[in-house]
């Protein structure tokens, strides 16, 4: 039932939502997941500037620096701390229902903000 | 000896396990090449697997669960366009070229995910679960939901 409900989780076309980081946070379901969204938003992020490069003033999502390698571990404790912010300014119910990506996205812009 | 012997024989049948994947789990992919998001081939050889991987699944989903089914297509699609894109703008490839390969790779991809998950099917009554082909999908959940 329980292995039912994860694939259904990762069929769906609904994002997986922080409710879902509270009930899966370190099972290899999530840590899979996230790796996914991690390389993605990198992927984003380097494809709008290469997109964008002519112009004058393209701002990316995040600006990591150049020898910094973003793995799981990070993007974890990003995760977590935005998380914790954005638990101060919204009822339960609301926050259950923001998309792990939006608070990855936060995150990252937060952490790493392009200048 | 019995200890030895114990050993070999795990190994053996632990061996031909792993030989039995058509194709490496992406998850060990990504880390054995942890500069492959720098190189376009590497880059979109994901993106294409990711493509593969749902195009499997919407096929043997749709007629049980037609919803999940369309869902599992759009997935695909959003893997597919963002293949093109990167291959049109990295390698200064046509629309037409970047289709054509990304054509050939899916069938090839494709007939690998079919003859693994009926070999698992087959196993455990499973084509998804509990295999590489599920956690490929865990995997690409996450990379197309970031790149949608």
């Amino acid at each position: 039932m329980v292995m039912y409900l994860l694939w259904c989780n990762i069929a769906s076309a609904a994002p997986l939502t922080l409710k879902d980081y509270k009930l899966l946070k370190n099972t290899d379901v999530m840590n899979l997941y996230i790796e996914g969204l991690l390389q993605g938003s990198k992927w984003t992020n380097a494809m709008t500037k290469s997109l964008n490069k002519d112009a004058k003033k393209l701002k990316r999502v995040f600006c990591p620096p150049t020898d910094l390698v973003l793995e799981l571990a990070n993007a974890k404790t990003i995760i977590d701390r935005t998380a914790e912010d954005l638990s101060k300014d919204m009822n339960e119910s609301e926050y259950d229902k923001v998309p792990i990506v939006q608070v990855l996205l936060l995150g990252l812009d937060k952490v790493f903000p392009c200048k | 000896m019995k200890k030895l012997l114990a050993i070999i024989v795990l190994g053996l049948l632990f061996s031909g396990n792993v030989n039995a994947q058509s194709m490496i789990p992406l998850k060990q992919y990504v880390k054995e090449n942890k500069q492959y998001a720098k190189d376009p081939i590497t880059l979109t050889y994901v993106l294409k697997r990711c493509a593969s991987g749902y195009l499997y699944a919407a096929a043997i989903t749709k007629d049980k669960d037609p919803k999940t089914g369309e869902d599992l297509l759009n997935a695909y699609r959003t893997a597919i366009t963002f293949t093109g894109d990167i291959l049109m703008e990295k390698m200064n490839w046509t629309a037409d070229v970047a289709m054509k390969s990304i054509r050939t790779d899916l069938d090839n991809m494709m007939k690998f995910y079919e003859k693994d998950g009926n070999e698992s099917f087959a196993k455990t009554g499973l084509y998804m679960m509990d295999n590489y082909i599920g956690e490929d999908l865990k995997f690409c959940k996450g990379i197309v939901e970031a790149i949608k």
